[in-house]
């Protein structure tokens, strides 16, 4: 098997693809990701099992309860 | 020749207070008294000045601050054969608030997996400009971070760390990361102190190093024109080559040192394709294999006030790679970026004797 056969069969890639089959578009991730990452690849199956996009947004800043704002490079 | 106390004279006597040891000593005397012991000569009472017989509970210890200096750790203990370097790296870890207590396990992980000249500037920055919180946290679906939150009290501008549980190998190389934003925020305030900024940066301290320093940011683009990546064709080559080139070199590679999961030769090559998911704007997650940051993430709208995200995330990788003791990292980015990493590579030394900059303190 060759390493691009090897990165699509990631836990990871398969989550993103079976997501990419159903809704039309790839889950967004908050964040980095690692290649092939098992934990988000579950939380992709189980949005996917709620048929629910798997959609988190990586903003840039936060709203803290105290009202400040934090500031933020992932 | 047995010497026998009068414990009713002796001074202080009546402001012992020892139930149980009171009670022993009556329980000693009732019983020589009982037994006729030969010798025994006292009236067997002692008069305690109340009755220890009544005395349930023990009165509560309180500390006497004058006499007891509190225990404090005052720092981290140099471990076994550990370098002067290495313990002033951990040292700067030491004052640092946290949540969860990871600050001694960052410490230990970045020590353990970083060469001298990464620590040389990680003690130098800590030195100058203490990171201010360190967290852990456990959900799945959230990723590590580097974070500033300006205080509303005191307009004081705080640096921290919100690290993810999990592998340590791939701890130590987020903490790596992420200090490597970290390095970027505070040599950036270095190079360009936040007063002497203009326009939308004026004051601004979300533009890092890699924003505000000429030269890396002419290189990244240097690299990216070479590399062909600002077209769609060119990055689609680029990718295929890089998995080519360097994930397939490094499979062989991992399978000779016995690694067996492909995971592990993944990690190897991670900062690397983060640098390419950078450069191409988020291509590398767009072939759907996973890893890098979304394409929202390296999008340059807010640009002006954000910072580039793409130089800020090329900043941290090549420090992830360039800090790390696993030399094979840094001469793979040298090799596919020969132009960057020369210039991150002088930036860091130039910036290994840092300045007092503006940070920590009131804007």
């Amino acid at each position: 098997m060759n390493v691009e056969e090897m990165l699509k069969q990631t836990p990871l890639a398969v989550a993103i693809k079976l997501h990419t089959d159903i809704f039309g578009y790839p889950p967004e991730f908050e964040g980095r990701v690692q290649l092939g990452d098992p934990l988000i690849a579950s939380e992709i199956h189980n949005s996917i099992a709620k048929r629910e996009p798997y959609m988190k947004e990586s903003p840039r800043e936060q709203q803290n309860e105290d009202g400040s704002i934090t500031f933020i490079d992932w | 020749m047995r010497k026998c106390i009068d414990l009713d004279n002796q001074p202080g006597f009546q402001n012992i207070y020892s139930p149980e040891m009171q009670q022993a000593i009556d329980r000693g005397l009732s019983q020589a008294q009982d037994e006729g012991i030969k010798g025994f000569s006292g009236t067997g009472v002692v008069n305690w000045g109340y009755d220890p017989e009544e005395v349930v509970k023990a009165r509560p210890r309180i500390k006497d601050k004058s006499t007891k200096p509190r225990r404090k750790r005052k720092d981290f203990a140099r471990t076994q054969d550990e370098t002067t370097l290495a313990n002033e790296v951990r040292r700067g870890f030491f004052n640092v608030e946290e949540t969860a207590n990871p600050k001694g396990i960052i410490a230990e992980q970045v020590i353990r997996t970083s060469n001298v000249r990464g620590m040389n500037i990680l003690n130098s920055v800590l030195k100058t400009n203490p990171l201010n919180a360190i967290q852990w946290h456990g959900s799945k679906s959230k990723s590590s971070f580097f974070g500033r939150t300006t205080d509303r009290a005191s307009g004081v501008e705080k640096s921290m760390l919100s690290m993810k549980r999990g592998d340590e190998s791939y701890t130590s190389q987020t903490a790596r990361h992420e200090l490597g934003h970290y390095i970027d925020y505070v040599l950036g305030m270095a190079l360009s102190p936040l007063d002497s900024r203009e326009g939308t940066r004026k004051g601004n301290s979300n533009f890092f190093l890699s924003d505000l320093h000429s030269d890396f940011e002419s290189a990244f683009n240097y690299e990216v024109k070479r590399l062909k990546l600002d077209s769609r064709d060119g990055r689609r080559e680029y990718i295929d080559k890089v998995i080519k080139d360097y994930i397939v070199p490094t499979q062989k590679l991992s399978k000779n040192r016995v690694i067996k999961s492909f995971s592990k030769v993944l990690s190897n090559t991670g900062g690397m394709t983060d640098i390419v998911d950078a450069m191409t704007g988020g291509s590398w997650s767009l072939r759907g294999y996973g890893g890098g940051h979304s394409g929202s993430y390296y999008s340059l709208k807010s640009g002006d006030y954000h910072g580039n995200p793409r130089l800020h995330e090329t900043f941290a990788n090549l420090f992830e790679a360039w800090s790390a003791k696993d030399k094979d990292s840094w001469e793979r980015l040298e090799d596919m970026f020969p132009m960057l990493t020369e210039v991150f590579d002088n930036t860091m030394r130039e910036y290994s004797g840092i300045m007092d900059t503006q940070l920590n303190k009131e804007l």
